[in-house]
């Protein structure tokens, strides 16, 4: 552990993720820059970070831009087909996790079953799965806009 | 052609389109009908039937090729492990990709961050998506704007659920380009 778990996340904490330049469209981010691993979204706490930019990483160079979501601002509850979910913010500092890089700022946003423990899991059905990041894509602000590194895979 | 003719709704629409073309042939079609024989690749064009290609349109053979190049992707582009789509999810999207209409073409093709693959559909604010998650699974949706909640459903992976759901789309994207132009997409 390089640090202890600091379990408190003032409203106004800005939580950042890395994302690319195909997945910005018009000032906002798409669903599809998030990924849902083990129930839950990987985010980076501006209160570990040195700088927001601490979320790039070299080995990731198409990924060279940055979106936040306020602490405050993360959904505690889903439309339907995810309505059963609830979700919160955990703090999980990773440090001498190999193959894991360190990350003292790394927390998660958990998606839970309602009055239930987290569970990584629990399976999500594709539909949940896409209200999640609906929800989560729409309370993403930039703060480092993405910029074409290389070939973009999409048309 | 048989690739292209899975599922009752198109082939009716041949056996439509043959009797159309046999009418035609007769001497009884209407001015209002055109039918089309000048190219082997096409059945007919009516009113009556759907075009049934038997070789891809450029934008088909466009997307299925950007689609075989994900194949390529290296693990963890991101940084957050994410893999490539799987053989699963890329079959579907090829399989949703021939299934849409000729006029249907697709805004973007991406390999999304949780391993799917999203064919997406964008006019103005507006958007909708089919997203590929397992080899028979689709999730359709539409979305108003960005920051407004997307209506989002299951779909069967069956080309007529899929014709479907994509006509859905356009028909919610096309009522953005009326409001916006005042001319009907019509």
């Amino acid at each position: 552990m390089c640090r202890p778990i600091d379990p408190s996340f003032a409203p106004e904490e800005r939580l950042f993720i890395r994302v690319s330049y195909a997945r910005v469209r018009d000032g906002h981010v798409r669903p599809d820059a998030i990924r849902i691993e083990d129930c839950a979204v990987s985010v980076n706490r501006e209160k570990y970070s040195d700088s927001p930019a601490d979320v790039l990483l070299a080995a990731a160079p198409e990924h060279n831009g940055i979106a936040f979501i306020v602490a405050g601002d993360v959904p505690t509850a889903f439309r339907p087909p995810a309505d059963h979910l609830v979700s919160r913010v955990v703090d999980d500092p990773i440090c001498n996790s190999a193959p894991l890089p360190d990350n003292k700022a790394h927390a998660e946003i958990r998606f839970v079953e309602r009055g239930k423990p987290y569970d990584k899991q629990m399976p999500l059905r594709a539909a949940v799965k896409s209200r999640l990041k609906d929800a989560i894509a729409d309370r993403l602000n930039i703060y480092l806009y993405p910029t074409k590194y290389g070939p973009v895979n999409e048309s | 052609m048989n690739s292209y003719l899975d599922g009752a709704s198109a082939l009716t629409d041949v056996v439509a389109g043959v009797w159309g073309y046999l009418r035609t042939a007769a001497g009884e079609a209407t001015s209002s009908h055109t039918y089309l024989l000048s190219d082997a690749r096409w059945i007919c064009a009516t009113s009556m039937c759907r075009l049934a290609p038997e070789t891809p349109s450029v934008w088909l053979r466009e997307r299925l090729a950007l689609l075989e190049s994900f194949r390529s992707i290296g693990d963890n582009a991101d940084g957050y492990g994410t893999h490539r789509p799987n053989d699963g999810v890329l079959g579907l999207a090829e399989r949703v990709l021939r299934s849409l209409e000729a006029a249907m073409p697709p805004s973007r093709v991406a390999a999304t961050a949780d391993e799917t693959v999203l064919i997406a559909f964008e006019a103005g604010e507006r958007s909708g998506a089919l997203e590929c998650y397992s080899a028979d699974e689709i999730v359709a949706s539409i979305k108003l704007r960005p920051g407004h909640p997307s209506t989002i459903w299951d779909l069967p992976a069956t080309p007529v659920q899929i014709r479907a759901a994509a006509r859905e789309i356009q028909r919610f994207l096309s009522e953005a380009e009326e409001a916006e132009t005042g001319v009907s997409a019509d």
